[in-house]
């Protein structure tokens, strides 16, 4: 109340009118009776004055703490060098959505192994988003019944997508990673391996690598336009196990129309693998798709273990080697061990990040 | 070393009286030296870590695409003719010619068997442009030969190359801002009727300075992929859309494409369409809000708080369904995407269509709500007013019907050629021309 009543004491010669005077009057008096020493303006004048000259002059005796505590509160902010706690309220550049629990729910127990393979999944793309300050987000994808019916079945992908993009309104980049991954090489921030050079990183026409047979020419297509969507080719045709999506009227309007009734209606008996053949569709008859989409090699983003793509067991381009960034176990839940593959991966990755100096 | 053993003294002078003192801070240089060093590499350790000149140096290297992309081509050829005149259409004269040669020598047909199939025998349809020589300078000189000799073949030849034309010009300055589509049939109007028609758009375009897009119906017959189409009215009016998107690759920086059907006519040449409908301020005003899709009594409606500037398309409804007689598109990456998409393979042969891309439009503005935002529905007389025989309406009341003094006059619902080819007579001589 006391601080109340001084403040508008001393602010008198802007209300006047409150107190009755006459402007002119006030204006008039103020040079004549100064009240500046007690007024509360002058007060703090004094303390900011006063604390500013002190610090100056801490500053200028400990120049060298002043700097390191400045680099120090720099590196922690804007970089992302290790030792260091990081501090961040930008939302991020790259959310990794994480699809757990996929096709689970009432129809079976889940086994220990399945737990397993989840939690060292979930703690990997954990690692790795803290590792590069990237947000993280596990999706749920048990059997709904909105999903219940079968043209409706594994059209999850497109909902989720379009929720995170909510859940995360200034991120650019939506990378999906399918639970049956493993990033083996956590170290390397998305940026650096292709991000910035995305351009040169991608290829955009399927004339070199084509499993699907796509027409690779289609009318009006304008390959000018930015890359929107990065997904890779496995022996099969497109693989959306490991894919990114930018934020864009563009990935907008692709999640809106990716599940459409009277082209579904006609196609569900083909469609085998739903949302993938569906982009498969769009992309071979649609030039605005098809414009905006850019592939990376499988290895890049998606290599696969020995198990899968087994036609084409020789070709050495889909088949994880030594040092390639993501492993996907694709296809693991019929009829192979995706807990003995995803201990092996993990093993491997730590005898390959295994430190000069550990001897054993 | 230096500051302990031999501690720095001027180098002239020596022992001689000095006429000069040294600097105040002349005995601290060492000093200074030391402290610099420190300044020096914190500076260039921030500068690394805040500017990393190294990958930006890399970034630079990169820069330079390594791939090379084909540009976009048009629909049925991977070669341009290139134009500097903003009305392009095809030689109207020729339309009793492509009458005397039939569709059936102005495409390519073969009977094909699909792998998967091979009991079936499918038809397939192209264009005569694929039997085109790969050098562009070749093919026409030859073609330049079969056009001195023989009528049937130069119209065969222009209308092969109709699709190929794309306005190029020399400067983007003047560039036209609307593009006035049309699609003209020659089996249904007469060599006059089709004059009228073209010449109308012509005399818009030219009287508020636009482009004009004009092109055979029978040109789209690859994409149909089925004689029978042109055959039937609703599935004709698919070509509406291919003639569209043919028209966004040949004005590239146009903004708006309108497309009017070849059964309409603009009556007044002094409305600017812009001024009329789509600038912000005009639209707002006349954009139709919580409109039901499907009238009257539709379930899913436009939505209430939609605004000018995200408008890509804009279309008119009858009294029972949304209709394309006449229609607005934006020429950028979302309305391409809407066109491209409603037009798409997948509808085109969808049985349950009944009126063909109207049918189209409506399934897609109730099943996705991103296309729906960023369509607005427009009261029909503005650019789509009916022509009807009915005597004694109410123009104040009616809202769909043309009047005196409208815009756009359509008569889309004519059963006949001939009927169609009466109606088009009858509003010719009262275009309103430029004053």
């Amino acid at each position: 109340m006391s601080s109340n009543k001084r403040f508008s004491y001393a602010r008198t010669g802007d209300e006047t009118l409150e107190d009755g005077e006459l402007t002119a009057a006030s204006h008039k008096d103020e040079p004549l009776k100064p009240k500046s020493k007690n007024s509360l303006v002058w007060k703090v004048n004094y303390v900011v004055g006063s604390a500013s000259s002190q610090f100056m002059g801490f500053a200028i005796r400990h120049k060298k703490i002043l700097l390191g505590v400045i680099t120090l509160v720099c590196l922690s902010l804007f970089t992302n060098v290790p030792l260091i706690p990081h501090f961040r309220t930008a939302s991020p550049n790259v959310v990794i959505i994480l699809a757990a629990n996929e096709g689970g729910g009432v129809l079976k127990w889940k086994s220990p192994q399945e737990w397993s393979v989840e939690r060292s999944s979930i703690a990997n793309k954990k690692h790795y988003a803290k590792t590069h300050g990237y947000g993280l987000t596990i999706k749920d994808m048990t059997i709904k019944k909105r999903y219940s019916h079968e043209w409706r079945e594994s059209w999850e992908k497109v909902d989720i997508l379009k929720q995170t993009m909510r859940q995360f309104p200034e991120t650019e980049w939506f990378w999906w990673l399918d639970l049956h991954t493993y990033i083996m090489e956590p170290q390397i921030p998305l940026e650096q391996h292709f991000l910035n050079n995305l351009e040169n990183a991608t290829y955009r026409t399927l004339d070199t690598f084509n499993p699907l047979r796509v027409s690779t020419d289609l009318p009006y297509v304008d390959y000018t336009s930015p890359i929107d969507m990065i997904i890779t080719q496995d022996c099969g045709g497109f693989n959306l196990g490991s894919f990114l999506l930018r934020r864009s009227s563009w990935s907008e309007m692709l999640l809106d129309i990716w599940w459409d009734p009277a082209m579904y209606e006609q196609m569900h008996m083909q469609w085998e693998h739903k949302e993938q053949d569906a982009l498969e569709t769009l992309y071979t008859t649609q030039a605005w798709i098809r414009e905006r989409i850019g592939f990376l090699p499988l290895r890049k983003i998606n290599a696969f273990p020995p198990g899968a793509c087994s036609d084409s067991a020789d070709d050495p381009q889909f088949f994880f080697q030594d040092h390639d960034f993501v492993i996907n176990m694709a296809g693991c839940e019929w009829g192979r061990d995706c807990w003995g593959e995803m201990e092996h991966y993990k093993a491997l990755g730590k005898k390959l990040h295994k430190k000069w100096w550990h001897l054993w | 070393m230096l500051g302990t053993s031999h501690p720095f003294k001027p180098k002239f002078g020596g022992n001689k009286k000095q006429f000069l003192p040294l600097p105040a801070t002349f005995s601290r240089i060492q000093k200074f030296q030391r402290k610099n060093l420190v300044y020096i590499i914190v500076t260039v350790v921030v500068i690394y870590l805040f500017f990393n000149p190294i990958s930006a140096l890399s970034g630079w290297i990169h820069s330079s695409s390594v791939h090379k992309y084909p540009p976009p081509h048009p629909l049925t050829s991977k070669n341009e003719i290139i134009t500097t005149s903003k009305y392009i259409y095809p030689p109207i004269e020729h339309a009793p010619l492509l009458k005397e040669l039939t569709v059936h020598k102005l495409v390519k047909e073969t009977r094909v068997r699909d792998p998967n199939f091979p009991e079936v025998e499918k038809t397939l349809i192209r264009s005569l442009n694929v039997f085109d020589d790969p050098n562009p300078l070749l093919q026409k000189q030859i073609e330049d030969e079969e056009n001195a000799v023989s009528d049937l073949d130069k119209a065969k030849n222009f209308f092969k190359n109709q699709d190929k034309v794309v306005f190029r010009p020399n400067s983007l300055k003047n560039y036209p801002e609307v593009i006035i589509v049309s699609a003209v049939d020659f089996q249904k109007y007469t060599l006059d009727g089709l004059t009228k028609i073209v010449q109308n758009r012509v005399d818009y375009a030219h009287s508020q300075n636009y482009g004009v897009y004009v092109r055979w119906y029978q040109e789209f017959l690859p994409i149909l992929n089925s004689l029978s189409y042109l055959q039937i009215k609703e599935k004709a009016k698919w070509v509406r859309l291919y003639c569209m998107r043919a028209a966004m690759h040949a004005f590239p920086h146009a903004k708006w494409f309108w497309y009017i059907d070849e059964d309409g006519l603009i009556m007044d040449l002094n409305i600017n369409i812009q001024q009329y409908i789509l600038d912000e301020d005009a639209l707002n005003p006349i954009m139709q809000h919580e409109v039901p899709i499907i009238p009257p009594g539709g379930a899913i409606k436009t939505y209430k708080n939609a605004r000018a500037d995200s408008i890509k398309l804009i279309i008119t409804q009858s009294d029972q369904k949304v209709e394309t007689h006449s229609f607005l598109m934006k020429n950028d990456p979302v309305g391409r995407a809407i066109l491209d998409i409603w037009g798409d393979a997948l509808y085109l042969t969808y049985p349950n269509f009944p009126y063909g891309p109207d049918s189209a439009l409506t399934h897609i503005l109730q099943w996705h709500p991103f296309i729906l935002s960023k369509t607005t529905i427009i009261p029909a007389r503005t650019i789509s007013a009916a022509h009807t025989n009915a005597e004694g309406l109410d123009p104040k009341a009616d809202k769909y019907h043309y009047f005196k003094g409208d815009f756009i006059v359509q008569w889309g619902e004519c059963e006949t050629p001939k009927a169609c080819e009466k109606v088009l007579d009858k509003y010719h001589p009262f275009i309103e021309k430029k004053n």
